[in-house]
């Protein structure tokens, strides 16, 4: 190619790239002429363009590291009675070899732990510890431990040879077909389930940490070994501080496969390899890590928030059920997930003869979810009225005309009603705002105050508000409680507050009473508290007040169609009463 | 091994001067040093924990050599002769992967963490080597640019400074090499199937 050539390619390239794409098309068809491979050789490097987005961005960090681990050799060095003969990996917990056992004569993997952990005398106890539980074990699962040893201060594991591939390996060359997947599936789970039944927990179980042997075999590696290194290493900074390090390299670790309690600190316990296990099923039949994200903080607040990415099965049919397993597995809550892996393994196997499994259908035919949908009506109901009432009273008395509600604090245990709390609060707060006589804090101030103890007081002097409303919600069985505080931002003096307790089921039933109960509190505790407040009812017509809570209530539901029925109710009672301004108030946010 | 900060910067600047033994040389050293650095990084390794190779090779260079002396014009430069090493370093030892690997008939075992660099990463380096010394022949700052950003890790300002042109430059330089190369690494791999 002439330097000519080259040089018109590339003016052309860089031209064509300022073009939409429909313009490109025009653009060089003039500009290219008659000449139909200098048009192909543009055309084709454009679309490499697009292809390359990512390619060569990124410093081969992996190749560095690959070189890295391979530190001088220990080849030919014999510890214990093992002749180290190859270098089979290297990783952060130290190098594998593969060796011979001179004395019964045959082939096996020694470990060589770290330095840094073999001159800790309470890390190699803790090693020994783990080594010795896994060695019991014996499970066909589970990668077995023959040995433990140090030799002139080298410390050493001896495991069994495993010819295959890892599991990472066979995800590389493709997705894996749902019966494959659950046959993987069901042999890992058989094997957490043994370990943990001895209360080893894996803590770092990932497609790297599961072998696939030539022979068909299922082997999870690594047991246990991932509480040593968190627990001892002298760098295990926290989390966070590793994230921070992330902005320009390459995730080695392997945040991908961990659970919320973990990426959060807590105690990791069985159900984290379970959620874990559900991330690995995940990619398995997809190809795809259920949280991946471009950051390491996108993929933790991902763990802890987002739900994955619907499985289609690309391609291969997949089975409902196995959505529902891998769902089940990767709930955020600890409790919700599979209660152990023997259940997993049960339901993964019956998968593969057709019996019915346990896993709970998709939440949105879940009754348990709409019921908990009613029960925020039912929430939303006690605090508009409480608020609305209170400053209905207020007026007169022109003591407090700004207000900041805090985010309802879901003290349920229960994260599917997050937002739901969080609905509640949004819903209170679009709605007072309506309100002419009454300054509401925006969401987005208020909302900096989530899930933080916070004075009052402070709120108060800090969004210059004279009232702050404050409420948790529990939920025990099939019942809601919502406690519920204004207090005066001046003084930090309660104004009002109570405790409300019902039934989540038949909201329909109960919306009345509690209406009815609420005003009659309000009633009197404000008259005992304020005596002047209580000047004007909301409304004098009981039928546009019914038709009014009716109508919120419906409006809750979060369909159009009981939107619809909701706004119908409510403009009845605007109809009963013009004057009833929550329920102006409530029309408007139903819109 | 007592290798004197000296002593590499002149190897630098004798191999950025022509002499390919002081590359030889250089690359034992500087491999030494990464070997021994990979220790400590290893040991520090958590899951979630990074590995920055600019800031690696930064550090190893500049453990190696001090701050950049008066062998070197600037800053800019030096990485740019530090980055070229790196190629030939990384390359050279993804060649070794890929034909150690290669019909030795050794089972393909992996008992950690997947650190070990697998065949196919290796010979995916190395075609990009072959690929840009193609593009050398017949635009040699384009494929300067490349191994700047690419194996040194410099950013787009470091890149123009050390090829002495302006950013923008660098940046549709960048944008046409990548386009190019990724293209030939693909047609290399239609033709093999």
């Amino acid at each position: 190619m002439t330097p000519e050539r080259w040089q018109q390619i590339e003016q052309l390239y860089h031209r064509a790239l300022e073009l939409d794409s429909a313009a490109r098309a025009a653009f060089l068809g003039s500009a290219t002429k008659a000449d139909a491979e200098l048009r192909r050789e543009v055309e084709s490097l454009l679309a490499s363009h697009d292809e390359a987005a990512s390619f060569i961005e990124q410093p081969p960090a992996d190749i560095v590291a690959g070189m890295m681990a391979e530190k001088h050799s220990m080849i030919g060095r014999t510890l214990g009675h093992y002749e180290l003969t190859s270098l089979l990996g290297a990783g952060g917990m130290g190098e594998v070899y593969r060796a011979r056992d001179l004395r019964l004569d045959r082939d096996v993997a020694v470990k060589i732990l770290p330095e840094h952990l073999a001159q800790d005398v309470e890390a190699l106890r803790r090693f020994e510890r783990e080594a010795k539980a896994v060695a019991a074990l014996s499970h066909p699962n589970i990668l077995s431990i023959f040995d433990f040893g140090t030799d002139e201060g080298t410390s050493y594991a001896v495991m069994e040879l495993l010819k295959g591939e890892t599991l990472r390996d066979r995800i590389q060359h493709g997705t894996l077909a749902w019966r494959e997947t659950v046959e993987i599936g069901s042999a890992i789970a058989e094997g957490l389930a043994a370990a943990h039944a001895k209360n080893i927990i894996h803590r770092d179980l990932k497609p790297e940490n599961i072998f696939l042997t030539n022979s068909g075999q299922v082997k999870i590696l690594d047991f246990g070994i991932a509480r040593v290194k968190r627990t001892i290493s002298p760098d295990a900074e926290t989390l966070t501080t590793s994230i921070e390090t992330t902005k320009h390299g390459v995730v080695m670790g392997t945040i991908g496969y961990m659970s919320p309690e973990q990426v959060k600190g807590e105690t990791a316990e069985a159900p984290s390899d379970i959620f874990s296990l559900g991330c690995v099923l995940y990619e398995m039949v997809s190809g795809q890590r259920p949280f991946a994200r471009r950051t390491t903080a996108e993929m933790i607040a991902a763990i802890l928030d987002a739900e994955p990415a619907p499985l289609s099965g690309s391609g291969n049919k997949l089975p409902a059920e196995i959505r529902r397993v891998i769902n089940h597995c990767l709930q955020k809550k600890p409790d919700e997930r599979y209660q152990s892996a023997r259940d997993l393994a049960f339901d993964l196997k019956a998968m593969l003869t057709g019996k019915t499994i346990s896993a709970p259908l998709p939440k949105s035919l879940n009754r348990r979810n709409r019921l908990a949908i009613r029960s925020v009506a039912v929430a939303l109901v006690v605090l508009l009225s409480i608020t609305a009432w209170l400053f209905w009273g207020s007026k007169p008395v022109g003591a407090i005309d700004s207000l900041a509600i805090l985010p309802l604090v879901n003290a349920s245990g229960d994260t599917n009603l997050d937002y739901l709390s969080e609905g509640i609060t949004d819903s209170l707060i679009n709605n007072l705002s309506q309100l002419r006589q009454l300054r509401v804090m925006a969401r987005g101030t208020v909302f900096s105050y989530k899930d933080k103890e916070v004075d009052p007081r402070k709120v108060g002097k800090e969004l210059k508000v004279r009232a702050v409303l404050s409420g948790k919600m529990t939920q025990r069985g099939d019942t809601l409680s919502i406690q519920a505080d204004l207090v005066n931002a001046s003084d930090g003096s309660q104004i009002w507050g109570d405790r409300y307790t019902r039934k989540l089921t038949d909201a329909q039933a109960i919306l009345e009473e509690i209406a009815r109960q609420i005003s009659e509190k309000l009633r009197l505790r404000l008259s005992s508290a304020e005596q002047q407040l209580v000047t004007k009812r909301q409304t004098e017509n009981p039928e546009a007040y019914r038709l009014y809570w009716n109508g919120r209530y419906y409006s809750n539901l979060f369909t159009t169609e009981d939107l619809r029925k909701g706004i119908k109710l409510m403009n009845q009672a605007v109809e009963a009463d013009p004057t009833y301004a929550l329920a102006h108030a409530g029309l408007s946010a139903s819109y | 091994m007592a290798t004197t900060s000296h002593e590499v910067t002149k190897l630098l600047a004798d191999w950025s001067n022509g002499d390919q033994l002081a590359l030889d040389q250089l690359m034992r050293l500087v491999e030494g040093e990464l070997r021994q650095m990979a220790h400590r990084y290893m040991a520090r390794q958590n899951p979630g924990h990074t590995l920055q190779t600019t800031a690696l090779i930064n550090e190893a260079f500049i453990k190696l050599v001090g701050q950049p002396d008066k062998h070197f014009q600037n800053r800019e430069h030096f990485f740019g002769v530090a980055a070229s090493a790196m190629r030939h370093i990384l390359v050279d030892y993804a060649r070794s992967k890929q034909y150690g690997k290669r019909g030795g008939g050794a089972p393909m075992v992996s008992l950690d963490e997947a650190l070990t660099v697998s065949e196919e990463r290796a010979a995916e380096l190395v075609a990009l080597d072959d690929a840009l010394k193609e593009l050398a022949n017949f635009d040699a700052r384009k494929a300067q640019v490349v191994e700047l950003r690419f194996f040194g890790g410099l950013s787009v300002e470091e890149t123009a400074k050390a090829l002495n042109t302006s950013q923008i430059t660098v940046i549709r330089d960048w944008s046409f090499a990548k386009s190019w190369l990724h293209r030939e690494l693909n047609n290399t791999d239609k033709d093999d199937a």
